[in-house]
């Protein structure tokens, strides 16, 4: 223990002296206490946004110590949570998201972070389902930050009307234009990429062909027939019309890329969540007017989720008032607007303006608020909202392989993804 | 048509020497196309990236990637570039690689000149250490980190490093030792030298090959470390490979400056870069000497 | 033995110092084995008996018998990366000692320059393979990097779109992964060469023996040790290939280019099922020992038959 502290001191020593000689991000002294913060935000506007959060605390006299490690959707970061646990040396706050949270309250390691969620009233101005996935026994152990939609389509439009297709407003609409697109040679659809992209546009095509209570049975339910059914093949044969469409060359390429190739008119088409916006405005080009937002089409409207959060761990090292002062300001006006503006998100809580967002971030909230409304709101299963690590990872294998093996049929794709998901559930619950 | 040359060795004619020199050039090509993408990008800008080629030269010439990747970029806690985890890495590299080689040359020297029944089964336990897939190590390794009070310290990264290098450096050490005559041990003994003084004055004044062997290969490797950097330290005690992983691999949601990654890439191989080619010829000459001979 | 001669008897005269250096170098070792021991073997030990719990995401002490084995068995994408570890670790190794052994021939030439291309051989080592990965996914995709330029060099035939066939994946990591080591292997065979007296290669010339024939027939067969030291590195090396897949492939397309390293951080780690993973460690743990043991045995007893005094 000693050893410990001396250590945290040198380290926290070494962080101001860092953070001095740094000079932009020049920290107050601390003295109300820090809060250490686990997070693979590393890089570009989130580490800036971070900063932010950092430098929100410092006025209120609080320290945020910035953990971030980057790398393959959060596996480093997880990873060291692990063994951070295994030194004994826990994180006060750290990035985790989805069924997750509950998981891991089950290790009695989170800190209840109520008192914080009345001071702010979190029943009232979160969403919800959002409310409800922050809580674990009825209480609430972790912070969210933002609203992405999953299920978005992006759209060169000039390129559409060079190929002299029609804009799309239903799954047949759609195929017709990419019919279209590929006979005027252009690739209909960036991407293709690795898994992780497949599975986002299997999301986008699950809500789209199936809608909500399709998309729950299956997803959040895991229910057999559900994932079996007809429904889930017809997804499944969908997504093999997409891949169709697709440039087979862009296998192993960022989303990035393709987002690239979409603003620069090589492809005509992305489906991508809201951070593409990121990109588009990186390539000089404004989300919603060169390039087109709109929901994935087909059959059903529909909204899925992906709502980044840090739960609160009991921790020695981490004081407490800086736990709840990291939650009370991760969901503070000021810093949801500034937040989600770069990230591209949208504010996760009631009450902040959207003045100043894009086109694509206004729809967004709009169709969010009718959603909720009429119970079309899902969490999304391609970013770990819906499943645990292990359920999604067997749902991940099976659309990796049903888009790689082309000699493979999309029932049994739909049988596979039914059996493979119960079992890694059996395997995932002690 | 071959003439010896002046080792006496007949080596074919200058078709054959021509044919040499065109294998040896194009294999040079292979090695160094990778390289040449590297620093081409690095000086590109970003549209250029994105819509140019692969291979074609900067234009315009820009050198915002580098100055961005040691002073600018955010690598998460700050946003300072990659200067400031330069020498994190020289902290716990260099006591690593120095323990590390010490125990090699040890453990080299009992094994080779003081064998003992059951010497060999020694060396074989140590060189298992060579063969095991680290992932799998990360969470006991953090418990005894924890257990004895080194978690999160380059401290506690060093430990880590010289117990996992030990097995290379044994095997490097061992193998030179072989191929030094007993007798020279047996001479120093029956000067009355004991063990210890037998290692100072007899052996260690010519190991310098092997050493050099062993540093180069343990800096390296301990150098472009990854795996336990980003376990073993947090924040601002990441090494540097952290600390450009943190650079390149953006999170999904953020922009990739592929000119800063490659930029950062070969600030942070530049140490090892610059080690293989001012002390290459040692390296050869260690090899040379006996590092892979039995 | 040394105690036979009048000297030694003398200069030995002081028995504590006569029994310091009997225990002594055996104490000089305990260090070092006690870290093996511990870190080492007691870490196998350890994710040996993890793989028969049912740890998930924290680990536990729960017995589960060898239900993590079984369902591990069951598993498309444990078999797929046992098959592209087979795959990888043969062609990897042979094809580094193949490049190798050749260049260091070629080398071996009395060549020019010999300095700075060993260095150019070399470099690759030293580069961290997080961006090295990144650099060739860009060479290799089609789209991109080599069938793209050779292309547009005019030959529109040209295909080379191995990174995104499911199929060929596996063997561009092969690619990358050769280029990074068979500099140093090459180094490891000039080394070897170097060692060789010039003398002897003279004679088999002088009787008429032809330079590759002498290579085939006296040179390479001795260079035995250095092949045992290659393969011990480049196996290690293999082994712990975990950075260039995810940076190259990323594991795909799909999960056709999984390793059991990259099976086992990502149901350890990311899928929350510590068990699973430790069970695959296990497994390949005991298949690299299969491997690696006969050779082990075969070369530390020919040293020793060979060369105690």
């Amino acid at each position: 223990m000693r050893n410990q502290s001396i250590l945290r001191k040198s380290v926290t020593i070494g962080l101001s002296v860092a953070a001095m000689t740094v000079g932009g991000v020049a920290l107050a002294a601390p003295s109300k206490g820090s809060v250490s913060v686990l997070n693979w935000w590393t890089s570009g506007s989130e580490a800036k946004s971070m900063n932010v959060l950092q430098q929100m605390m410092a006025d209120k006299g609080y320290k945020m110590i910035n953990d971030a490690v980057s790398g393959g959707g959060g596996s480093n970061a997880r990873t060291v949570l692990k063994s951070r646990i295994q030194s004994n040396n826990l994180p006060g706050a750290a990035q985790i998201k989805g069924p997750e949270i509950q998981q891991w309250c089950t290790t009695g390691l989170t800190m209840n972070i109520d008192k914080v969620a009345k001071q702010q009233n979190w029943s009232k101005i979160l969403p919800g389902p959002v409310a409800k996935g922050m809580q674990c026994n009825g209480h609430y152990v972790a912070v969210p930050f933002n609203l992405h939609r999953i299920n978005w389509l992006w759209i060169n439009k000039s390129v559409m009307q060079k190929a002299g297709a029609q804009m799309p407003t239903d799954w047949d609409s759609l195929v017709a234009a990419l019919k279209k697109l590929k006979s005027a040679g252009i690739t209909p659809i960036a991407g293709g990429g690795d898994t992780w992209q497949v599975a986002t546009e299997f999301d986008a095509i699950a809500i789209a062909t199936g809608g909500a209570d399709f998309y729950r049975k299956a997803f959040v339910d895991l229910d057999p027939s559900a994932l079996s059914g007809d429904t889930m093949a017809k997804v499944f044969k969908r997504l093999r019309t997409i891949e169709q469409y697709e440039d087979q060359n862009g296998q192993g390429l960022s989303w990035n890329h393709d987002t690239g190739e979409v603003v620069q008119g090589k492809a005509a088409m992305q489906i991508m969540g809201d951070w593409a916006k990121g990109e588009i405005t990186n390539d000089n080009a404004t989300p919603g007017k060169e390039i087109a937002c709109m929901a994935f089409p087909g059959e059903h409207n529909g909204f899925v989720y992906n709502t980044d959060s840090f739960e609160m761990f009991k921790s020695s090292h981490s004081d407490k008032n800086a736990q709840y002062a990291f939650a009370r300001t991760a969901l503070s006006p000021k810093f949801q607007r500034k937040f989600n503006m770069a990230k591209g998100s949208i504010p996760v809580r009631e009450g902040v303006s959207l003045k100043g967002f894009d086109a694509c971030a206004k729809q967004s909230q709009k169709d969010f608020t009718a959603a909720e409304k009429n119970n079309a709101l899902v969490p999304s299963f391609s970013q770990d909202m819906a499943e645990n690590g292990a359920v999604k990872g067997a749902i991940f294998d099976v659309i990796a392989k049903f888009y790689n093996d082309k000699s493979m049929t999309p029932e049994a794709a739909a049988k596979a993804m039914a059996s493979q998901a119960k079992q890694a559930k059996m395997m995932s619950q002690m | 048509m071959a003439g010896p040359t002046e080792d006496g060795i007949q080596r074919g004619g200058p078709i054959a020497r021509a044919l040499v020199y065109a294998v040896l050039i194009f294999a040079a090509l292979y090695f160094l196309m990778p390289l040449y993408v590297m620093l081409t990008t690095s000086f590109k800008t970003l549209p250029q990236i994105s819509h140019g080629n692969l291979f074609a030269l900067p234009s315009p010439f820009s050198t915002e990637g580098w100055t961005a990747a040691w002073s600018k970029a955010c690598t998460g806690a700050d946003c300072s570039g990659l200067h400031g985890y330069f020498w994190n890495s020289v902290r716990f590299t260099i006591p690593a690689v120095a323990l590390s080689t010490l125990f090699g040359a040890i453990n080299g020297y009992v094994l080779t000149k003081w064998r003992f029944k059951g010497s060999e089964l020694v060396f074989g336990l140590l060189l298992g250490g060579t063969f095991v897939p680290f992932q799998m190590f990360l969470l006991p390794m953090a418990g005894v980190l924890g257990k004895i009070g080194l978690a999160n310290s380059l401290t506690g990264l060093a430990l880590v490093h010289t117990v996992y290098g030990i097995a290379f450096t044994t095997l490097f050490c061992r193998n030179y030792y072989v191929t030094i005559p007993d007798e020279l041990v047996k001479a120093a003994r029956i000067d009355g030298a004991g063990f210890v003084s037998t290692f100072f004055y007899v052996i260690l004044p010519i190991s310098t090959p092997i050493l050099m062997v062993c540093v180069i290969w343990q800096f390296t490797q301990i150098w472009n470390d990854f795996l336990f950097g980003v376990v073993f330290t947090s924040g601002s005690e990441h090494p540097i490979t952290v600390a450009l992983n943190n650079l390149v691999n953006t999170s999904s949601t953020g922009v990739k400056r592929y000119n800063v990654d490659m930029a950062g890439a070969i600030i942070t191989a530049l140490p090892t870069l610059i080690v293989y080619v001012v002390a290459g010829r040692y390296f050869m000459r260690g090899l040379t000497a006996g590092a892979v001979k039995g | 033995m040394a105690e036979s001669s009048p000297r030694a008897a003398q200069a030995a005269a002081t028995p504590w110092r006569r029994r310091l250096d009997r225990w002594l170098p055996k104490f000089s070792l305990v260090p070092s084995g006690l870290a093996s021991l511990i870190f080492i073997y007691g870490f196998i030990a350890w994710t040996i008996w993890l793989s028969l719990t049912n740890s998930s995401l924290l680990p536990t002490n729960n017995f589960a018998g060898l239900r993590e084995y079984k369902v591990l068995f069951q598993l498309d994408i444990w078999w797929v990366s046992v098959i592209n570890l087979a795959i990888f670790g043969i062609l990897y190794v042979a094809i580094c000692l193949a490049i190798g052994l050749f260049l260091a021939i070629m080398l071996d030439q009395k060549i020019r320059a010999e300095g700075w291309l060993r260095t150019i051989y070399l470099y690759p080592l030293a580069l961290s393979l997080i961006v090295t990965g990144v650099v060739w996914k860009w060479l290799l995709n089609p789209s991109l990097g080599l069938e793209h330029v050779v292309q547009s060099l005019g030959w529109t035939g040209f295909s080379f779109d191995w990174l995104v066939n499911p199929n060929m994946a596996i063997y561009t990591v092969v690619i990358a992964a050769v280029w990074q080591a068979s500099g140093f292997v090459t180094a490891l065979f000039l080394a070897g060469l170097r060692g060789i007296d010039s003398s002897i290669i003279k004679a088999a010339q002088i009787d008429g023996a032809s330079l590759p024939r002498v290579y085939f027939s006296i040179i390479i067969p001795s260079l035995r040790p250095v092949f045992f030291s290659a393969i011990i590195l480049l196996v290690s090396l293999a082994i712990k290939s975990f950075d260039l897949v995810i940076a190259l492939t990323g594991g795909g397309p799909g999960y056709s280019t999984w390793l059991p390293a990259i099976f086992m951080y990502n149901f350890g780690f990311n899928r929350g099922q510590i068990g699973l993973g430790a069970a695959a460690a296990t497994l390949m743990m005991a298949a690299v020992a299969l491997a690696m043991l006969p050779m082990l045995i075969a070369e530390l007893k020919e040293r020793r038959d060979g060369r105690t005094h």
